[in-house]
């Protein structure tokens, strides 16, 4: 039986060239990446190594507090694969443990914006402050511990808000936001609370199949059902985001042309339409 | 771009361009991300990834060596480290990917290099449909050019085990090939 050789069809894989563009675009983003991150406060190594955080032995990054001092601190982000956390200057947080693909954040101090990708169904991303417990399928939202109350924005998809001990669970969608205050009586009034919006569940179902990697074409029937139903609705960007995606993925060019195309028009501000704009010219925008 | 056959380059740099890393030079890192992009992404799309998928992911090696970089131990072991963290990163990308139907259908892939023929699209999505272990040493020797240290090296194998994997890849590639032309089996 003779050795099998090179196949000659692996020839033209052998010469391809990468497009420089590509490569600008990977140098850039890698510096991106590199320049959001901050290296660990020596203290905060030193306690880790020491064994004195003891919780966070999964613990991957730590905002370094603010400079007592510093006249103009900046925002530091810090990330860990699939998630980023923009802690403002003062904040103080770390990962407690891992909780699969999500985790289990401690926030005592300061305020942080948090953008986590979609989890599967066992996972969870869980941001927790002296009163509050908020618990992310997969959004961006913004939490702030402003002296002994918790303030949570929902910028975009749908998290749970609940005080720590888990009583008074409530749903925040996009443009929605919470205080909680250690009594009632301190808490202002829940005008931001207004349960479910309508259609809330076919996109939260949607999110859902999408972490968990799984039937991709109910996930986007869900989403265009949605976007049928409430064009206009307060998930209508996480849906028309996801049905461009889901549209790519599926090879439904003209769909994913238009989607992307309604999402950039709508939306160019949001971190997301880089991405989808890219995309316009391979799916035939002029 | 390699010949045929050719290595691209080899494992390692130069010490004094890994002490600056280690160092976090950031001209020294600018050159490392411009070197090793292109291979990266080359990696990452053919282990089947998609090419806006790969560029990200590219990011994403790149970012981690530079936080990591204390864990390379000698400029030697920078190419099989990176690729470690790319292998690590594909098979995440694959673990977590919406849509895994994507790896295991004949869907064709997306254009990803430069004018890009066909047969170079064909054999990518050969590669796609091999299993893991077997794609990866192919890629690495037979379109990457490595040798077969090389190879052993950037894998973490065994040279034996390289080589008799080579062997079954290229039965797999050249039937799974055969098929796609009609010829069988």
């Amino acid at each position: 039986m003779s050795e099998p050789e090179r196949h000659p069809a692996l020839d033209a894989l052998a010469q391809a060239e990468v497009p420089g563009a590509v490569q600008a675009r990977i140098v850039a983003g890698a510096q991106a990446r590199v320049a959001r991150h901050r290296p660990l406060a020596p203290w905060i190594a030193a306690a880790i190594a020491s064994g004195a955080v003891a919780a966070s032995a999964l613990a991957l990054w730590v905002a370094r507090p603010a400079p007592a001092g510093d006249p103009a601190p900046q925002p530091s982000v810090q990330a860990v694969p699939g998630h980023r956390v923009l802690a403002e200057p003062g904040a103080r947080w770390q990962v407690v443990e891992a909780l699969g693909d999500g985790q289990r954040v401690a926030l005592s101090a300061g305020a942080a914006e948090f953008a986590v990708q979609p989890l599967r169904g066992d996972d969870a991303y869980v941001v927790e402050t002296p009163q509050a417990r908020v618990r992310v399928v997969g959004t961006r939202f913004r939490v702030a511990v402003e002296g002994d109350c918790t303030a949570v924005a929902v910028s975009e998809g749908v998290v749970q808000v609940s005080r720590l001990d888990g009583t008074e669970p409530a749903s925040l969608t996009a443009g929605q936001q919470r205080r909680i205050c250690p009594s009632p009586a301190a808490q202002p009034p829940r005008a931001g609370v207004l349960g479910p919006p309508p259609g809330q569940a076919w996109v939260q179902q949607a999110l859902e199949l999408i972490g968990r990697g799984e039937q991709p074409a109910q996930a986007r029937t869900l989403m265009e059902r949605y976007l049928a139903a409430y064009p206009d609705g307060p998930l209508a960007q996480e849906a028309l985001y996801y049905a461009a995606r889901l549209a790519l993925e599926a090879g439904d060019r003209p769909a994913a042309l238009a989607r992307a195309r309604a999402f950039v028009q709508r939306f160019p501000d949001s971190h997301r339409t880089a991405w989808l704009e890219g995309r316009l010219p391979e799916l035939g925008a002029e | 771009m390699a010949a045929a056959g050719q290595p691209t380059a080899r494992p390692g740099l130069a010490p004094e361009l890994f002490r600056r890393l280690r160092a976090g030079d950031a001209q020294a890192w600018g050159q490392l991300f411009r070197g090793y992009a292109p291979r990266i992404y080359r990696w990452a799309v053919l282990r089947g990834v998609a090419p806006g998928d790969a560029e990200e992911l590219a990011q994403e090696v790149l970012a981690v060596a530079w936080r990591r970089i204390d864990r390379c131990r000698a400029p030697e072991a920078l190419t099989a480290w990176l690729y470690q963290i790319t292998r690590r990163q594909v098979a995440n990308h694959r673990r977590k990917a919406w849509f895994r139907r994507v790896f295991v259908t004949d869907r064709p892939p997306e254009r990803a290099f430069v004018a890009e023929p066909e047969g170079s699209l064909a054999a990518r999505a050969v590669l796609a449909g091999l299993p893991g272990d077997l794609a990866e040493v192919l890629i690495m020797r037979d379109v990457e050019g490595y040798t077969r240290d090389e190879v052993a090296a950037l894998l973490g194998l065994p040279p034996g085990t390289v080589a008799s994997r080579l062997r079954r890849a290229r039965a797999a590639f050249e039937a799974a090939w055969a098929a796609r032309e009609g010829r069988g089996p």
